[in-house]
């Protein structure tokens, strides 16, 4: 087991190379858990990504860290590689985008997780980088933990196994 | 909220008063509702860094059984009413006068859910009721929502619907209970930074034509 355990919360990011570190997305919903490893150089980040794009672009994005999808992205790839890592040997999981809630509210659609995940992708591809497994969708709410010892990923919600990616 | 926002003095009593007076109501229709006195602490109107909202309810895992209602009218604003897994049992005993049986199941029969939709539905409105008396404004809930989940995706779900433009969001929380056998609960209210902009304005011009005080 590994024994250190760094929370990454709404909109952060965070990279490591401690094979004793977890990192881990406490209760996602609409939100993105985005877990990105190298299993050479045994380093990994993840990201929890909360919304798909930024609205109306000409605010400063300078302490945004991964809240919009695109950005989150390219900060995680780049950080990873600054630590070492290389894009061709990026492994990327996800998990969340769901559907908590749904009621007609004016019109309001509650699609923000499915656009997160759609989001997401495109930024992947737009990377270069490779989806290897995903568990997203659905109406629940989900943890994901990710072991930067071994590149492993679960996933655990309420009232349905653990699943491991 | 990217923008600085300033309030007046008025404006903040005409706030603390509006809210702390819908949360005595609120308090109200829920004890009449269940039938035992069920106590509210003072309402806190918190501005919170967006990391540590998914936690408020005992922690982003927590599991709680959630009332979700959207608010539309002159503001949009979302409300969550979250109970702990036998609170919400217990509350479900104590509506249906009947033993809540396992404490820690996950479902709810139709009965139950019915039963706990309502009282989201009453104790929400009682507080919606007395910001609207106190404002002016037009404020409408909608039907609520019930979701079993983790209290952090939940409510990080609804704060990803106000689309946080800035690294913190306003919160109006409550935490309330029940002397001896208790019930816990929380409940939140999400403004737009639009709504409250324009709650907060109307409840500071109205403040001085308002004699009900809660204090």
């Amino acid at each position: 087991m590994s024994d250190r355990i760094i929370a990454i919360g709404l909109g952060e990011l965070n990279v490591s190379g401690d094979p004793e570190t977890t990192l881990v997305a406490y209760g996602l919903g609409s939100c993105v858990g985005v877990a990105i490893y190298d299993p050479q150089v045994r380093t990994g980040g993840m990201a929890h990504v909360v919304l798909p794009e930024r609205v109306g672009g000409s605010q400063d994005d300078s302490g945004v860290g991964a809240r919009y999808a695109d950005m989150a992205i390219d900060r995680l790839a780049t950080e990873l590689e600054r630590a070492g890592g290389t894009r061709p040997r990026m492994v990327v999981k996800i998990a969340g985008g769901a559907q908590l809630l749904s009621l007609p509210l004016n019109g309001h659609r509650w699609d923000i997780g499915e656009r997160n995940i759609v989001a997401v992708k495109r930024a992947l591809s737009r990377n270069g980088l490779i989806l290897a497994a995903y568990e997203v969708g659905g109406s629940y709410g989900r943890t994901m933990r990710f072991q930067v010892r071994d590149g492993r990923v679960t996933v655990s919600t309420v009232g349905h196994s653990e699943m491991i990616l | 909220m990217s923008k600085a926002f300033v309030i007046t003095r008025a404006q903040y009593r005409g706030a603390r008063r509006a809210v702390a007076d819908g949360i005595r109501r609120a308090g109200q229709s829920l004890s009449t509702m269940v039938g035992r006195e069920i106590s509210m602490g003072s309402p806190a109107i918190k501005v919170v860094p967006l990391r540590n909202v998914p936690g408020l309810a005992g922690g982003p895992e927590a599991i709680v059984a959630a009332a979700y209602l959207g608010i539309s009218g002159d503001v949009a604003a979302h409300m969550v009413l979250c109970f702990d897994l036998p609170s919400a049992h217990k509350l479900v005993g104590f509506l249906l006068e009947k033993d809540p049986g396992d404490l820690n199941a996950l479902e709810f029969d139709f009965m139950s859910r019915s039963a706990l939709s309502e009282t989201s539905n009453v104790t929400c409105s009682s507080l919606l009721n007395a910001l609207s008396d106190h404002s002016g404004l037009v404020i409408r809930p909608s039907i609520p929502v019930l979701v079993v989940d983790m209290a952090g995706a939940i409510l990080s779900a609804v704060l990803a619907e106000l689309g946080p433009a800035g690294d913190e969001a306003m919160v109006i929380e409550t935490v309330f209970g029940q002397a001896g056998e208790a019930v816990n609960g929380h409940l939140f209210l999400l403004p737009s930074p639009e709504a409250l902009e324009t709650i907060i304005s109307h409840l500071g011009a109205n403040a001085s034509c308002l004699t009900e005080s809660s204090r």
